[in-house]
């Protein structure tokens, strides 16, 4: 990704060409197939797609959590620590010394249901302490718990000194995400990844958690990358957006360059498939012809070809390559120019 | 750039190799169901199934392997060591022990499979039914069954062969009433799962009939776990008989199964018994006996592996 | 928009409530209720697509299962307009209610667990035909296959499982086993909530494409505010078992007047970055079902509430604004608008 060396100080995660495969059930499911971005300090990258695209995979396999029966075939995931060398993250053992003093200090991750994601036997404050135990060695027992009553704290949970004491089941969905938020943060990482943190809460208590992370993002600097589905919080949240298809990025650019004028078919197809708010009955909803392929039965050349309005005879036999349609914005398909001339 | 070696595991090979073979297309048997792959690719539970069949089509069909009668006698043939006559020795009262270990056979796994099955019947029975229903019957039930299941098991028996007597038929009877319960737990607990179900529901919202639902609708989905469990208790039963006859609680003495052949060891009589200097009267039995259990242990837990959707197979 | 006058009302639900008591104790005391549906009161027309929207833990789910008599009804009427006039559903003999299943049904959410994974497609549609009279198979292969096609998947999957389908697939299927009675009200709980965004739009299409074909009417349940403004005549907003507000999709848009629906638009992410929206922010947690704040429910997270809300519950009310009818139940809307208020008529 040459073109984007431009602002590399900003940098702070930087994945090349990554594939990664998935052998359960004695098959061999090829779920990336060459994605390549970078997350910058202090902004956010939405990674949307719908389900089976290989977004929640990406963000496991920047930590290596990915299942026993799976693992990285090629590629590069390169952190860039503020002070010192740049870490392969790939090349690391997966629960080795390093990767684990990694995880939670400088990157974090929050799921999407948490009440499953926070371990139901133990109080919140005692996780968070998990946490700061961790990685910040050497506190009195009293400074843990003052760290973690602070932490809750921040994350706007009222009462924090009573809420350290009690348990998961005793929060609201609202409050358990912030509470994973809390344990997230707690030790300053330089990249969160949230992985459709708002899917399971309502719309109000999901617009709570927008506003906090913004205020994240603008106090610590932090550098986060979400995962969703829904192009509403794309428009809500983020500076940057990967579009992903079937294990590929097929359009990666700015959001508004993204809303406004798309260049790759799908990006274009799925925002004329979705109702927006505000537009009213009479908006055109075209739905997007087929349907996604089974994994094991895939097109040979571009993933999204027979689904597509503009493919070409090329399109049967190759994927497209990353085509550079201006700094910042590339694209995977080769008609991509038609696209853009035929607007909205 | 820290960079450490990438090790190439054991894993890794298996999985290049699964990455290859799918590449060049030879993997695509999608339509075989999953099931009958993964039991087929557990090698323990093939090997349970051989097993199995071999010590059935052993025992049921007897006369082809064994000319001798399970119960003829011929004292003076008594106590002999395995011979070319005889391939396990005779027993006390000159028995042949094969043929009655073949004889045997029979009578145990017919005690084994017929109280699982009998006790499979009532519980699955009463609990797709009271269970989908729910409310007093169902708490009721449970009470009960909870009374089964903490009553010991040796004095009910005990009690009952006391009142009763010993035979086959009382034996099978005792074996269902104390195992019917976990049987209705197991699907009760099902049908729980089940009934909130959006399937049940939309049923619901046509009118279907209750009983229309937990029979037609429900029980397919309950089999999985409870065919497991049949073979499970099967294997169960067999043991328990086997130990009931050591004890001389169980089919009299007369008839010849596998507790009963095995009961030779617990010093009945008044010669001690040197079972080391005599072990074709018990160990042959006791392998066969352990065998047996073992296939039945394998294929349940490939059934249970196999179904559970769950599981890497 | 027709007179309203002139609508046939098909279903009249007045004081409905659903309360599901609180057992605790060895003896199984009731020492509460979860008040899931809390004294609601609503008309729905013959041909029309009626929206409930709410969050979490409103009772919208459970209205739509209480006027299918999947829960039990605590209190209330629920009519519907057979051939031979009202009738109330909760009140109706085994045969009527029979009669009435006919008519009315649901689409649900899962599609995953919205249909019996060990029969086929055939064996899941089948019953409810066995049930309302067609007794030869031949006749129900014909029929089912019928119901396939109607919502764009070939005959033959009939034979298949559903573990061979798709999300949006299984949906289509759930569709047509509510169609294969011949129903006049579906009611579409969460219907296209679990699918994949392109594939919502694949649903909703054919939804109002059976729509018309069939002469339904639909009562759609969702959280979803964008997908009911593009396919609901009208809608109603919800909050804790209770209508705050009920109008014409256009008009709710146009001119929302609770404070409660004012902050769920401005709460929603529009996938349109042009538009710069300023966020009503709620501050809190929806309160539990089991135990509403008194006066207005709303009250603890409302930023417009005054000493008024907090004692007394606010009715809904009607309001005629530009011709268009309006129904909301607060109080501050009261005072704003009281010179609206439309005639009581009953």
């Amino acid at each position: 990704m040459e073109n984007v060396e431009t602002k590399k100080d900003d940098v702070v995660l930087r994945v090349k060409d990554l594939h990664v495969n998935f052998y359960t059930n004695q098959r061999c499911n090829k779920v990336l197939r060459g994605v390549s971005f970078d997350i910058r300090r202090g902004r956010t990258l939405c990674v949307v797609g719908e389900s089976g695209c290989g977004k929640s995979v990406t963000a496991n396999s920047i930590l290596r959590l990915l299942p026993e029966l799976s693992r990285i075939e090629s590629g590069s995931i390169t952190y860039y620590k503020e002070n010192g060398e740049p870490v392969r993250l790939d090349q690391l053992e997966k629960n080795g010394k390093q990767m684990r003093q990694l995880r939670g200090q400088d990157i974090a991750i929050i799921f999407q249901d948490p009440m499953t994601a926070l371990n139901p036997v133990f109080t919140v404050g005692y996780q968070i302490e998990e946490m700061l135990r961790e990685h910040k060695k050497g506190l009195t027992k009293a400074q843990y718990k003052q760290e973690a009553i602070e932490d809750l704290a921040d994350m706007g949970i009222p009462a924090p000194e009573i809420r350290y004491g009690e348990y998961p089941h005793q929060f609201s969905g609202g409050m358990r995400q912030r509470s994973m938020i809390a344990m997230g943060m707690s030790c300053d990482p330089k990249i969160l990844l949230a992985d459709e943190p708002t899917t399971a809460l309502d719309v109000t208590i999901s617009a709570q958690i927008f506003d906090l992370m913004n205020e994240l993002k603008e106090k610590h600097g932090t550098a986060i990358m979400m995962i969703t589905h829904n192009m509403g919080v794309v428009a809500e949240m983020a500076d940057e957006v990967a579009v992903m298809y079937m294990g590929n990025i097929v359009e990666y650019g700015k959001v508004e360059d993204i809303f406004t004028n798309p260049t790759h078919p799908y990006t274009k197809a799925l925002l004329q498939s979705i109702p927006v708010l505000g537009k009213g009955k009479n908006q055109k909803l075209e739905p997007i012809r087929g349907s996604t392929p089974d994994p094991f039965h895939r097109p040979k050349g571009c993933q999204f070809c027979p689904r597509c309005d503009y493919a070409c005879p090329q399109c049967e036999e190759e994927m497209p390559p990353e085509e550079w349609v201006k700094e910042g914005h590339y694209t995977r398909c080769f008609n991509y120019k038609e696209v853009m001339a035929s607007g909205k | 750039m820290t960079n450490t070696k990438v090790k190439r595991t054991a894993l890794d090979r298996q999985m290049d190799k699964i990455r290859d073979m799918e590449e060049s297309g030879k993997l695509s048997t999608h339509l075989t169901n999953r099931t009958l792959r993964k039991l087929t690719s557990n090698k323990l539970a093939v090997l349970g199934v051989v097993m199995f069949f071999a010590i059935c089509l052993l025992c049921f069909g007897a006369p082809l392997f064994t000319k001798y009668s399970p119960t003829a006698f011929a004292l003076r043939e008594k106590m002999q060591a395995p011979s070319l006559a005889h391939i396990c020795g005779t027993d006390q009262m000159g028995r042949d022990i094969w043929s009655r270990m073949l004889y045997g056979g029979r009578i145990s796994i017919v005690v084994g499979l017929g109280s699982a099955l009998g006790a499979a019947l009532i519980g699955v029975t009463l609990g797709m039914f009271v269970g989908y229903k729910g409310g007093w019957l169902d708490n009721l039930l449970m009470k009960i069954a909870d009374i089964f299941l903490s009553f010991p098991q040796m004095v009910l028996i005990i009690i009952i062969v006391a009142l009763v007597g010993q035979s086959l038929q009382n034996l099978i009877v005792i074996f269902i009433l104390t195992g019917w319960p976990s049987m209705y737990r197991m699907a009760r607990s099902k049908v729980l799962s089940l009934k909130e179900e959006e399937f049940v529901q939309a049923l619901r919202a046509f009118g279907i009939s209750d009983l229309k639902i937990a029979f037609k609708h429900l029980l397919p989905n309950t089999l999985g776990p409870v065919v497991v469990n049949i073979t499970l208790s099967t294997a169960m039963f067999i043991l328990q008989e086997a130990s009931l006859s050591v004890l001389g609680y169980g089919v009299p003495q007369e008839i010849a199964t596998w507790g009963n052949i095995i009961n030779v060891i617990t010093n009945s009589g008044t010669i001690r018994f040197d079972w080391l200097g005599y072990w074709w009267m018990w160990l042959p039995c006791s392998i066969m006996l352990i065998l047996f259990v073992l296939s039945i242990n394998f294929i349940g837990d490939g059934l249970r592996d196999a179904s559970d959707p769950n599981q890497i197979g | 928009m027709e007179n309203e006058e002139k609508k046939e009302v098909l279903l009249k639900v007045r004081g409905a409530k659903t309360y599901f008591p609180i057992k605790k104790g060895l003896m199984k005391r009731t020492v509460g209720y979860v008040k899931a549906v809390d004294d609601i009161n609503l008309d729905v027309y013959r041909g029309e697509t009626l929206g409930l929207v709410g969050e979490s833990g409103c009772g919208k789910t459970t209205l739509g299962k209480s006027i299918l008599q999947l829960v039990p009804v605590t209190e209330g009427s629920m009519e519907y307009k057979f051939e031979d006039g009202y009738k109330d559903l909760r009140k109706l003999s085994r045969k009527e209610l029979d009669n009435a299943r006919q008519k009315i049904q649901i689409v649900f959410q899962d599609p995953y667990s919205s249909l019996n994974p060990s029969f086929t497609i055939f064996g899941s549609l089948e019953d409810p035909l066995i049930k309302f009279g067609m007794k030869k198979k031949e006749d129900r292969i014909k029929k089912i296959g019928d119901l396939l096609e109607a919502v764009n998947l070939p005959r033959d999957y009939m034979a298949r499982y559903p573990n061979e389908f798709s999300g949006g697939q299984r949906q289509r299927i759930g569709i047509a086993r509510a169609l294969s009675v011949n129903p006049e009200l579906i009611i579409c709980d969460e219907a296209v909530s679990a699918l994949d965004v392109s594939i919502q739009a694949q649903v909703l299409k054919l939804l109002n494409q059976l729509k018309e074909e069939y002469k339904l009417t639909y009562i759609f349940i969702t959280h979803d505010l964008s997908v009911v403004e593009y396919l609901a005549d009208r809608i109603a907003v919800m909050y804790l078992g209770r209508v705050v507000e009920l109008t014409t999709s256009e008009e709710l848009f146009k001119n929302t007047l609770h404070p409660y629906t004012q902050a769920l638009l401005s709460a929603i992410p529009v996938a349109d970055v042009t538009r710069k929206k300023k966020r009503i922010p709620l501050q809190g947690d929806v309160p539990s079902p089991a135990n509403p704040p008194t006066g207005c429910t709303f009250h603890p997270r409302c930023p417009q509430c005054t000493e008024k809300c907090k004692q007394e519950r606010p009715q809904l009310e009607e309001y005629i604004i530009d011709g268009v009818s309006h129904y909301a139940a607060c109080h501050i809307v009261k005072e704003m608008y009281a010179d609206k208020l439309a005639k009581k008529k009953e």
